[in-house]
């Protein structure tokens, strides 16, 4: 077993028993999905919610070009469109605390909106999310039975 | 990296790297006033940094941190951070709270409201100092918000940066400088991150656009 790391604006698909993760989820979002058929895992760590104008330099990077993406590349490896299932995790505002109102700091609600509206349009389903808050996550998608972990610092794990 | 930053050469980075040193020369002398000790600071550098290795900027992108942050409007646009240690940011909130430890253990959840609050307070006035140096020079009209602070994850605070430029490009500039004290008990990261318009700006009023 090896766990593959998905940095930052990145997509990478891993076969059972493999797990791929990606550390310190703020206002990012983590879109993962799994093929149970083929247990194929694949996990984009998506910084921004679209792609306004231009070439596109790195389809990870944004919510409405990176779930097309990540499902090719799974498709690519040998996954199946009609099995597979998505959970997501982030899009946290991390500033919130202290009521921050600017723009830029409500990026992680449009992030999850966005990844939500990809993964429709692509007709995948989502099952499960742990979105929003105030808190970073890492997340772990094992690809021997498609278990999404949680880790964060102060408010627990989970498993989705 | 350079082409992604519209072709900014060395001579321009040396130009704004002088900015950052004149800022941050001001910024550790409130910091030193504010805490009562003397301040040693890092020679500010700047950074050209690619998107995916902004979470890794200051250590393992996991690593539990007290991070700051101040918006900048007006004619120079985007962030200010500051990023400490969580051991190093409970000894500077017991500094400035002047209660030793007090405001705070060693772990993300002993960290008090107060003790972040004072922290945000010296955000504040590291920021302020910071810009008030360079607008003075510049004469360019610089606007800081209020400071928001949280403690998480290197990675997740840095985040917010990451997604500033990775709005405008594949890569960030930052000015970067740390400042401790002589124990080395009290130490942070200070990152200055105009955004990609507010750089051309800094370099016409320097003189630096035609270098």
């Amino acid at each position: 077993m090896s766990t593959v790391v998905v940095g930052i604006a990145d997509l990478q698909v891993v076969k059972a028993p493999d797990i791929v993760t990606t550390i310190g989820l703020g206002s990012c979002v983590g879109v993962a999905i799994y093929d149970p058929s083929a247990r194929i895992g694949g996990l984009v760590h998506i910084l921004l919610p679209r792609h306004d104008a231009g070439v596109v330099s790195n389809p990870a990077k944004y919510a409405d070009t990176g779930v097309p993406e990540l499902i090719r590349r799974m498709l690519a490896r040998g996954a199946r469109r009609n099995s597979m299932v998505a959970k997501i995790a982030g899009g946290a505002n991390m500033f919130s605390a202290l009521g921050s109102q600017s723009d830029i700091f409500m990026i992680g609600q449009r992030n999850v909106e966005m990844c939500v509206t990809a993964l429709k349009s692509e007709g995948i389903k989502l099952t499960r999310r742990d979105t929003g808050g105030t808190y970073g996550r890492t997340v772990e998608l094992n690809a021997e039975n498609g278990q999404l972990k949680i880790k964060t610092i102060g408010h627990g794990e989970m498993y989705l | 990296m350079l082409n992604s930053m519209d072709g900014i050469n060395p001579a321009q980075i040396d130009m704004i790297c002088e900015l950052g040193n004149i800022g941050a020369g001001n910024a550790a002398t409130a910091l030193s006033g504010l805490l009562g000790e003397k301040i040693e600071m890092s020679l500010p550098k700047v950074e050209i940094v690619p998107l995916a290795d902004i979470p890794s900027m200051s250590g393992s992108p996991d690593t539990p941190v007290v991070g700051g942050v101040v918006d900048m409007s007006g004619d120079l646009t985007g962030q200010i951070m500051m990023i400490l240690g969580m051991k190093e940011a409970c000894n500077m909130a017991g500094v400035v709270c002047g209660r030793g430890g007090a405001a705070g253990g060693a772990s993300a959840d002993s960290l008090t409201e107060l003790g972040m609050s004072a922290l945000g307070e010296v955000m504040n006035i590291l920021a302020g100092s910071y810009l008030s140096a360079i607008s003075s020079l510049t004469g360019l009209v610089i606007i800081p918000s209020i400071p928001y602070v949280c403690a998480d994850m290197v990675g997740s605070v840095l985040s917010i940066v990451a997604i500033e430029c990775g709005e405008a490009g594949d890569s960030a500039l930052f000015f970067r400088t740390s400042f401790s004290n002589v124990m080395d008990s009290i130490a942070c990261d200070f990152f200055l991150l105009p955004d990609r318009v507010s750089y051309k700006k800094l370099m016409d009023r320097l003189g630096a656009a035609s270098l």
